[in-house]
Order: C-alpha cells, then sequence, then structure tokens
C-alpha cells in the first residue's frame, strides 16, 4: 500500500471518532431524542468515511460506509423514524468497521470480510425498503425482539420479494417501491412540494409515483441489485460492489427524468429543503470544526514541559525578587507569577479530554453484551462533557470497560428472572461522569441483583481469604469489600458464581496506580454503584519529600498515610526485629517496616542487616498505603512537601518497579518518586494484603474505645502541651519571614487565603512569641472552626500520643485549657485551642472564666436530668458535649454510631431531645435521622445535628434527612441556646399544636 | 518515500550513497568515536546528576537538561571499556526513539566530515559489547572511527525494560 503510515494514521482517528458519534447519535435516535438533524449528522459521518477509505483504498470499509449512507439518504430526507432492526443492523455494520479498522491498525491478518459486508448490506437495503413499505407499524412491535433480526428478515423477504419482480405493478400495491438506495433520488421532487414531516401514507404515495414515472428497465436493474443481495448471499463479491456503486452513481439520472415530469420549481424546492436543513444543521454541527484544531499530542507534552521549565525560572525569579530592593523588579515578578499560573492552568486544559471519547463506545459494547446474553439492558450515559488529563482517560477506559461489563453481565439479571423479581424486563446501567471536589467521579450503576453476600461469603472462605469467625462478624459492607481482594475471582469463575467482581482487584490496583479509589456499594436485590473516583490530572501531585542516604526521594501523598518518629526515644512506638525483619507496634498493631536506604542497596532482597535499625534513638517512619495494606518506610529525614510536575521515566527504568517518574525540584536538582506499589510488592508486602482488615477493625475499635490520640508540641517554656488530634486539620511550617502582620493578628498566605495565627505562647500568657529563638521556622497547627482555617503557632510539635483519660481539673487556672492527661508518668496539659480561637479572634470571653455561663439560664427553663441522647463517633467529642450538656442540667446517654443509637431508641422512649453527628461509622446522621422520623413514637422529638459540615447542601441534606437543626460541634453557648429554643414550653406548644 | 526512508534510516542510507556523512566524535579512552551529527541534539558540560538506585551500572543517573529529564548513560560501561573515566564527562544529548538519553564521554572532539569511501564493516574481532552497537568503522587518517549507532543502545534499553518486567511477573 503506497499510503503513508501518517495518513493512515489520520484515517484510523478520523474513522474512530466518526465511529463514536455515529453511536452516540443512533442511541439518540433509539431512544426517540433526536432531531432532523442527528440523522443528517450520522449520513454526513458515513459519507465522509466513505470518502477517505475509498481515497485511501480500503475498498471493504468504503463499501460498507456507503451502503450505510446510502440507506440512511432517503430516510433522513423523509424524516421517518428508522426502525429497531435498521438500528440494530446499523449497529452491527458500525461494530464491523470497528473490526476492520482495528485489523488495520493492528497492522495485522486481515479477515475476509466480504461476506459479512454482503449480509450487512442486502439487510440494510432490506430494513430500510421496508420503511417505506407500509408496515413501519408492524415493523415497532416486532422490533422489540432484538434476536428476531433473522427472522423477520427471512418473514419481511418473503412479503417483499415477489412484488419487487414486476415493478410495473399497479400503484396500490406499494411494496412495488423501489429499494432504499434509489429513494434519494427518485422523491426528492415530490417530497419537496409535500409537507415538511410526512406521515407514512403520503411516502407510499411519492414513492409509488417515481416507479411508474422512471425508465422501468433501469428500475429493474436497480431492483435487482439488491435482490441478488439478498436474494443469495453470498454472491460475489465484485458484483454486489458494482451493485452498490451503480445505485448511487444513478442518483442523478431519476431526478432529471423527474424533472422533466415536474413543473420546475420542485428540484429546486428540493434543494432549498435540503440546503436549509443542512443550513440549519451547520451552526450546531461545523461550529467544533471552526473553533478546534487538531493538535499532536506531542506538541502538547511538549508545551507542558515547557510549561514545568517555565515555572521553574518563575521559582527562581521570585527567589530573586524577594532579595531585591528594586520595587519594580518586585512587581514584575508578581506579574510573571500571576501569569504563569495562568497559563500553567491553560496549558493544563489543553490536555484534557471529555469522558465522552470513551463512553461514547459503551453503547455498542452493551447492545452487544445484551445480545450474546439474551438480556435487555438500557445503557445511559450522563455527563459526557465531563474533562480529565488524556492519560487518565485511558488509564481508566479498561477498568470502565470491566465495570460495565460486569453490571450487564453479572447485574442485570435476564428478562425473565426480572419479571419475577417485579421488575421491568429491561435492566438500566447508568454511567454518569462529573467534577466534585477537584476530581472526576465515575459512577457506575444497575438496577440488577445487586452483590449475593453468602456467595461471597461462601467464595471467600473456599479461597481461605477470611476465617470462619471473621466472617460471623462482617458487616454488610466488609462483605462487599472483599470483592476487591486479589484471589477474590478467578477466570474461571465467571461461569461459575453468579456474583459480581471478576477481576476487580485488577480495576482497584488500575485505578488506585493513578490516584484514584473504588468505591462500591450494594443493596441485594436492587442493584449496585461502582464509583471511580481519580484526579483530574497526573501531571501535577503533591508530594512528600524525604531522604535516604544522599538521595531525595519523592512520595505521593495519595500513598501517605501518617508519619510516625519511631525508635527508642519513643516509647510508644518502638522498633522491633521479627525473624530479622523490623517491625512497628503502632497503636497495637504490627507494621511491617521497610528501610528505603536497604532497600536501594538490596533491592528487597532483605540480605542487609536492619539490626542497627532497633537501636537507633530516632526512626523517621513514613507510613504508606498500597493496595491498602499500610507498611512504614523507613527514612533519614522528611524533607519537605511540594507539588511537583511529574516526569515521565524511561521504560528500562520504571522496571525496575521502584520508581513511577521523576520531577524536577526548585533548586532544579532531579528526583525519583517512589513506587509505593511496586516497593510493596519487592518487599512482599502487598501479598499479606488479607490482614488489611483485621488492621482496619482493630484500629477502628481501639481508638473507638475511648481511646484518643493527641498531639504533643511545645510551647516556650515546656514540652508538655497537646491538643487532640482530631481537632488539627493539618501540621504546617511557614518560614518566619513570611509572616505578616494586619492589624493586631499575625496572619499568612496559605493555600490561596489567609490564615490568622494565635500564637499560643502569649494566648496562654506566656509571655510574647518568641522571635529570637533560632529556629526560622514557625511550625503551627491548623485547625478549622465554623468553615475557617486558624493556625496555632507553637514552638514545636513532638509526637502524638494516646490516652484514655482526660483529667479535668477544676483547679487549673489558666485560661483555655480543658483538662490534664497522665501518660507514662508525665503530665500534659490539654489546650482548649477553639475556646483560644473563639477569645482572641472573636472576643467570646464566656468559655474562659466561667465555661458553662450560658447553662444558667437554660436551667431556668428546663428541669434538672432531662434525657437526652447523643450520637457521635469521636470519643473527645462524646466527653466534651457530654460534659457541657451534663453540666447544663441533662441525663445524656452516648452511642458511637447511628446504629447503636437506634438500638437505644428501641429499649428507651423518654428522650426529649437527640444530638447526632452526620460523619459516623456504620450508619451516618443522614440515615439515623431518616430511621428516627420513621418512628411515629420518636416524631415530635426535637433532633439536632452537631456537625462540622456547613455546606448548604449538606444543611439542605440534614433538614431532608429530618434534622431540626443545624449546630456547630463545640460551641457550648449556642448549643445550649438552640436546646433552650427547642425545649422551651411556648416552643413545645407550638410544636404540639401543630402535630 | 524513497527520501523519508533514507532519512529515517540514517546510517545505511549514508553507506549507500557517495556524499560525505558528518559525525559528532568523541573519545573513551584513546579512542575514536562518532554519532551522526544530525543525531545529537546537544553538547553540555558535565551536570548535577541524580543517581537512580539499583538501576543497572550504566545508567548513571537522572539530569535535569532545562525542565526534561534526561537518562545518563555511561558509555565506558555499557561497551565495557576497562580503566578509570575521568573525574568529569561530557553530555553528549540524543534523543532516540523517544528515549531522551545523554551519554557520558570522556572527551568530545571536532565534527567530521567523512567520505563514504572510507567506510568499512565492524571487524570480526572487535569486542563482542561494543560490536552490538556500532554501524561501521570509517579510516579516518592517523586512526579510526567508530560509529556509535544511537538506536541499537536505545533498543538495547528497551529490550531491558520489557524482559525485567516479564521475569518480576513472576
Amino acid at each position: 500500500m503506497d499510503v503513508s503510515a501518517a495518513v493512515v494514521q489520520e484515517f484510523m482517528q478520523e474513522c474512530t471518532e466518526v465511529l463514536q458519534r455515529v453511536s452516540a447519535n443512533l442511541e439518540l435516535i433509539e431512544r426517540g431524542a433526536s432531531d432532523r438533524e442527528t440523522l443528517n449528522a450520522i449520513y454526513r459521518d458515513m459519507h465522509t468515511m466513505k470518502g477517505s477509505a475509498q481515497l485511501l483504498g480500503f475498498k471493504e470499509i468504503g463499501s460498507l460506509a456507503h451502503a450505510l449512507e446510502s440507506s440512511l439518504d432517503p430516510i433522513r430526507k423523509f424524516e421517518i423514524t428508522p426502525s429497531r432492526q435498521l438500528i440494530d443492523t446499523i449497529f452491527d455494520s458500525l461494530n464491523l468497521l470497528d473490526a476492520m479498522l482495528r485489523e488495520i491498525q493492528s497492522g495485522g491478518e486481515r479477515l475476509p470480510r466480504e461476506h459479512e459486508i454482503q449480509v450487512l448490506v442486502s439487510t440494510l437495503i432490506d430494513h430500510t425498503s421496508r420503511l417505506f413499505l407500509g408496515d413501519f407499524h408492524l415493523e415497532k412491535e416486532t422490533g422489540v425482539e432484538m434476536n428476531s433480526d433473522r427472522a423477520s428478515l427471512e418473514r419481511a423477504g418473503s412479503r417483499t420479494r415477489p412484488t419487487f419482480i414486476p415493478p410495473k405493478a399497479e400503484a396500490a400495491v406499494p411494496a412495488a417501491a423501489p429499494p432504499a438506495p434509489q429513494a434519494p433520488a427518485a422523491p426528492a421532487t415530490v417530497a419537496a412540494s409535500s409537507v415538511e414531516k410526512p406521515a407514512p401514507a403520503p411516502i407510499e404515495e411519492s414513492f409509488a409515483k417515481p416507479v411508474f414515472a422512471a425508465p422501468i428497465e433501469k428500475e429493474i436493474e436497480k431492483a435487482a441489485a439488491p435482490e441478488i443481495a439478498a436474494a443469495a448471499p453470498p454472491p460475489p463479491a465484485a458484483k454486489s460492489n458494482t451493485g452498490t456503486a451503480s445505485m448511487t452513481e444513478k442518483k442523478p439520472e431519476p431526478t432529471e427524468t423527474k424533472a422533466a415530469h415536474e413543473p420546475e420549481p420542485q428540484p429546486a424546492g428540493a434543494e432549498t429543503t435540503a440546503g436549509s436543513t443542512a443550513g440549519a444543521a451547520r451552526p450546531a454541527s461545523s461550529d467544533p470544526a471552526d473553533s478546534s484544531i487538531r493538535v499532536n499530542v506531542a506538541l502538547l507534552d511538549k508545551l507542558m514541559n515547557l510549561m514545568g521549565e517555565m515555572v521553574l525560572v518563575r521559582n527562581q525569579v521570585i527567589q530573586q525578587a524577594n532579595k531585591s530592593e528594586d520595587m519594580s523588579f518586585i512587581a514584575l515578578s508578581q506579574r510573571l507569577d500571576v501569569v504563569t499560573n495562568e497559563l500553567q492552568d491553560q496549558v493544563m486544559r489543553t490536555r484534557m479530554q471529555p469522558i465522552g471519547n470513551v463512553l461514547g463506545n459503551f453503547q455498542r459494547l452493551v447492545r452487544e453484551l445484551a445480545k450474546d446474553l439474551s438480556k435487555r439492558i438500557d445503557l445511559t450515559v450522563q455527563g459526557k462533557d465531563t474533562e480529565l488529563d488524556k492519560t487518565l482517560l485511558e488509564a481508566i477506559k479498561d477498568p470502565l470497560t470491566h465495570i460495565v461489563r460486569n453490571s450487564c453481565d453479572h447485574g442485570i439479571e435476564s428478562p425473565q428472572d426480572r419479571k419475577k423479581a417485579g421488575k421491568p424486563e429491561t435492566g438500566h446501567v447508568l454511567v454518569s461522569a462529573f467534577h466534585e471536589g477537584g476530581q472526576v467521579t465515575v459512577e457506575i450503576s444497575d438496577d440488577g441483583r445487586g452483590l449475593n453476600q453468602e456467595k461471597i461469603l461462601k467464595k471467600a472462605l473456599e479461597k481461605s481469604l477470611i476465617t470462619q469467625e471473621k466472617a460471623a462478624q462482617m458487616t454488610e459492607r466488609e462483605v462487599q469489600q472483599l470483592i476487591f481482594l486479589p484471589g477474590f475471582s478467578t477466570a474461571d469463575q465467571v461461569s461459575a458464581i453468579s456474583g459480581r467482581g471478576v477481576g476487580m482487584d485488577v480495576v482497584k490496583t488500575n485505578v488506585e496506580r493513578i490516584g484514584g479509589t473504588v468505591e462500591l456499594s450494594s443493596v441485594t436485590g436492587r442493584g449496585s454503584t461502582i464509583r471511580l473516583k481519580v484526579p483530574l490530572t497526573l501531571a501535577i501531585v503533591p508530594i512528600m519529600l524525604v531522604r535516604a542516604g544522599e538521595d531525595n526521594f519523592a512520595i505521593p501523598q495519595v500513598n501517605l498515610v501518617e508519619l510516625v518518629r519511631a525508635g527508642r526515644a519513643n516509647q510508644h512506638a518502638p522498633i522491633e526485629l521479627l525473624q530479622g525483619q523490623p517491625v512497628l507496634r503502632l497503636r497495637g498493631n504490627l507494621m511491617p517496616l521497610v528501610e528505603l536506604s536497604t532497600l536501594l542497596q538490596d533491592g528487597g532482597a532483605g540480605g542487609l542487616a536492619t539490626r542497627e535499625l532497633a537501636e537507633k534513638e530516632i526512626v523517621n517512619v513514613v507510613v504508606v498505603k498500597a493496595e491498602g495494606q499500610p507498611f512504614g518506610i523507613v527514612v533519614d529525614e522528611v524533607s519537605d512537601t511540594a507539588d511537583i510536575v511529574v516526569k515521565p521515566l524511561s521504560k528500562f527504568l520504571k522496571a525496575l518497579e521502584l520508581y513511577s517518574g521523576a520531577t524536577i525540584l526548585g533548586n532544579g536538582n532531579v528526583a525519583l518518586i517512589l513506587d509505593i506499589l511496586g516497593m510493596a510488592k519487592k518487599c512482599h508486602i502487598a501479598s499479606q494484603k488479607r490482614e488489611e482488615m483485621d488492621f482496619q477493625t482493630h484500629t477502628e475499635q481501639k481508638s473507638g474505645n475511648e481511646v484518643m490520640e493527641y498531639l504533643v508540641f511545645r510551647l516556650r517554656n515546656a514540652g508538655n502541651y497537646c491538643v487532640p488530634l482530631c481537632l488539627v486539620h493539618r501540621l504546617e511550617e511557614f518560614p518566619k519571614e513570611k509572616i505578616e502582620i494586619t492589624g493586631k493578628n499575625r496572619v499568612v498566605q496559605y493555600r490561596d487565603s489567609i490564615l490568622p495565627l494565635l500564637d499560643l505562647n502569649s494566648s496562654l500568657g506566656y509571655g510574647q512569641k518568641n522571635e529570637t529563638s533560632g529556629n526560622n521556622f514557625s511550625s503551627v497547627i491548623v485547625m478549622k472552626k465554623g468553615g475557617r482555617v486558624f493556625g496555632i503557632e507553637v514552638e514545636e510539635i513532638l509526637d502524638i500520643i494516646l490516652s484514655d483519660t482526660l483529667h479535668e481539673d477544676p483547679t487549673t487556672e489558666s485560661e483555655g485549657t480543658l483538662g490534664n492527661i497522665l501518660q507514662d508518668g508525665q503530665l500534659y496539659l490539654v489546650v482548649d485551642a477553639l475556646a483560644l480561637i473563639d477569645r482572641d479572634f472573636f472576643g467570646i470571653k464566656s468559655r474562659s472564666k466561667d465555661p458553662y455561663a450560658a447553662v444558667a439560664s437554660v436551667e431556668e427553663t428546663v428541669k434538672k436530668t432531662i434525657p437526652v441522647l447523643y450520637v457521635e463517633d469521636v470519643a473527645f467529642f462524646r466527653k466534651q458535649v457530654g460534659t457541657v450538656l451534663e453540666k447544663a442540667g441533662f441525663n445524656v446517654t452516648t452511642a458511637p454510631d447511628g446504629q447503636s443509637a437506634l438500638d437505644i431508641l428501641k429499649g428507651r422512649k423518654d428522650f426529649r431531645l437527640i444530638l447526632s453527628d452526620i460523619e459516623m461509622p456504620k450508619m451516618d446522621g443522614y440515615a439515623f435521622a431518616r430511621a428516627v422520623r420513621k418512628q411515629a413514637d420518636l416524631n415530635g422529638t426535637p433532633l439536632l445535628a452537631l456537625t462540622t459540615r456547613f455546606h448548604k447542601r449538606d444543611i439542605e441534606e440534614g433538614k431532608a434527612a429530618g434534622f431540626d437543626g443545624y449546630l456547630e460541634k463545640l460551641n457550648p453557648e449556642k448549643l445550649l441556646a438552640e436546646i433552650q429554643h427547642l425545649l422551651s414550653p411556648a416552643e413545645k406548644e407550638i410544636k404540639h399544636g401543630n402535630g | 518515500m524513497e527520501t523519508a526512508k533514507k532519512l529515517s534510516s540514517g546510517v545505511e542510507g549514508a553507506v549507500s550513497g557517495d556524499q560525505h556523512q558528518q559525525f559528532a566524535t568523541f573519545f573513551l579512552g584513546d579512542a575514536t568515536y562518532g554519532i551522526e551529527v544530525m543525531k545529537v541534539q546537544e553538547i553540555t558540560r558535565p551536570m548535577p546528576m541524580t543517581r537512580v538506585p539499583l538501576a543497572p551500572p550504566f545508567v548513571k543517573g537522572l539530569i535535569n537538561l532545562r525542565g526534561q529529564i534526561a537518562t545518563a548513560i555511561c558509555l565506558r560501561t555499557l561497551f565495557q571499556i576497562p580503566g578509570a573515566p575521568p573525574a568529569e564527562q561530557m553530555n553528549m544529548i540524543c534523543r532516540v526513539n523517544n528515549l531522551l538519553l545523554s551519554f557520558l564521554v570522556d572527551r568530545i572532539g571536532d565534527v567530521m566530515d567523512v567520505p563514504h569511501d572510507l567506510f568499512e564493516p565492524v571487524p570480526d574481532n572487535v569486542n563482542a559489547n561494543i560490536k552490538g552497537y556500532m554501524a561501521g568503522v570509517y579510516k579516518i587518517p592517523e586512526s579510526l572511527l567508530s560509529v556509535v549507532e544511537v538506536e541499537k543502545i536505545a533498543k538495547f534499553l528497551q529490550d531491558i525494560g520489557t524482559t525485567t518486567t516479564e521475569n518480576r511477573g513472576n
């Protein structure tokens, strides 16, 4: 073939797009959501494909495209709705085209397709012609059966065939109409004069006329061609080719003949209608062509690289500007900064592609599957315009296909089963994509049978992925998660088990590899939903920079769980050796450790001694998660966090399975990005995955058992201060010179906003902030309160400790403390940071002097020991809020989650008020509220949400679920005021009056 | 088509033609080597390198080439030439088959214009470690110019990529 590869490549690309577009448009028609432009668009696409295929010498593709084009032409001209069978056939043709394109693409052997094409062409002609034969309404009914193509074809054939032979039969025999391909030519003039949307009847008429008008021998010749094809498959290829070709070539002739018979203006009229249709179509269809151009991906990649370089230069300029006194230079550098950021955003967007490019193919996939499985499945795709990075799109293509396949194969039941279950016979699969929180979410849900828990458990036990006792304890959700375990599903079980989850572990791994997550929820008998969340772009990722020996490495923050300072200096986290392998006892669990510098010397062979590790005073452990399995990486230093531009690594270096990429740091040095999954594999950690659940449930149980984590830090005078870890949003370090003074507050720029800083030293009355300390960085604990962030400046952040006791100390005179904890002989003062924020930023003083001043008024209106139920999963809040309530005279019962609360409510009906958190394990606040509101005897009980989520949407959802109010945690004044409001007699009367 | 073919397969085309061929020459030890000049993107002084632990020994590290990352390949190690390299090696940067490679060489020579009639295939007795990457030899005055075919090096690198992944598949 003397066609250059580039042209063929372009052709392939174009054809792929055409096929996607045609599939999408056909689907519109099938759903009845099409307009006249839809058919026109398909017609034009097939026309284009025919043209380019013939130009490049792909004869088979050309002839099939040609047949499609020809069969669509009359339909679009008369705006007839194509029959189901015709659509099916077109879909079949698209599949064949796709298959042929793939063969060309792969450069492999090309199968002879002539016979297939013949059959399709004749079927196409047959279906099209029957649209004009008056049994159009009949079609619709029979068309419901998807697999009856062949049968109906024969039926139709036997009915129509005889009428083809005597073409000069009387007008009353509409079947004498010519086969489809001629239709465009013949009826054009007549149609033009008739109404815009001809009903079936006029079409027959208009069709009948040309039959008589056209020279008879031409009719016979034309009718004969499809007749041969239909009647005698497989006819010789050449013959049919010329047959189809002749059909269109003949087009102009009848038109001319017609023009002779009909008055002049009509052909012109036909032209105008056609013209106006095209004209009307143009703004819609040609718009993208005018406003976009094709760009080679390599060029975009290059642009991206240059962008990275520019960012580096910008960084250096800004560094220079910081040292400079020259105001105009500083201003310029700031402008450069702004423009570069903007440019970076836009360049990033050039790599974005609509997810529809992948989802478009699903229509055909589902069709084919439905046919193979003898099921009826409807696929709805939403959010095709959602954009994400091209490489990510490629990466989720296979997982998505897999999930959709699963939904069709295992999710949707057979029509008979669906009928029995009282569902509509047609199953529904919904794929929707949307942006959410800087990520792209793709949801695939079906209304099939859902996951079968018993079968999953049985399978998991058979494969000894879990133990018997374990199986007995597992919650529904945990059972569902089992399908993600490697080894849970293997190919041989596709037919052996009807449960879902073939290769779901692969799906999960692939999605996690690109920094995404997979979630699954399923209701037996009602269907399943799988939710993929992927980042918008892989190009820029937040990382943590660590040092091992003399080398710096980046660890993607998606993999990061926590940082632990272990070693002999920390009695809570000693490192021990187990069979020569280092492990860390972290909150009661053994976690495998990998020493980075050792791994990088021996490649995970485990030959090098790690004995010294256990002897070290301080060991920095970066806890990461690979495939859900946490493990610790021992590094020499944790240096920094940064957002970096990921640079690809040569394939042969990637093959080491230690590095996933490289990046250029601010100082211009190259750093390797660690491949956490690969590392886990190398050290045989991922294979222990089945322990994952144990690890997690242990942690949950322990932390749920009143044990609290506290963040320990140092102030100027001493080190024994802490705050509850659950209040901590992030930990940051800011260079001292970045801290600015506005008014009387110290602030720092933080993530595009202003972070007000509270100097804990001075707030607690230990003197002014320490400007003279040698440290150039200020350690800041970032907290969130009421949707805003605040920073607490401390001298140094030391550790995290666990404690199950918080002694409230009434003798503590200092303001802003919650109490003491005693841990390993040390006394730690728990700082009430939120109260200090209230005091210092909002001037609310009441809590410090008399924490429960507001209580008095409540006590006047409500009697003591009013029973209240408080649902909250975090022990700290349970205790805090519980205490506030108890001091205010309530009799507080607490529950750690919605489910336990409901259990309590089963036994006790006397609660006058229920308070609940929103985010909780097992049953969240919304579900809890709905459940409460369903119980008639609890209907009048006020229900308050105590939460940190204050988005409008959250509040609306809460109201919808049945909450009467929405309050912030740890704001006792407001809480008590609201309770007073809800429980005051007047309020109650109104409530009763209403109820 | 013809021209395209010629352009794409460099050395062979050069051999069959009767024009001169230009080579960027460099030295490893005393021996002279050359890479077709059009294939050399640039030549730089020694640059800071980030080493890649556990990589094959001839991978000396990664270089930040104005925002792009080049893999530094020590030709001495790859060719298994005995003797210690100089403390600082020059970078000869080539983009081959989408790989950005920086070949570390002892010393950079001139760009040489060599007539084709001086060309000879690689003699059989040449060290197999080098022979695999050589296109041939030019008998230039006073010395021999070994032509290094960067595509062969790139292919070798890509092949280790695929074989190691397979081996690791366990």
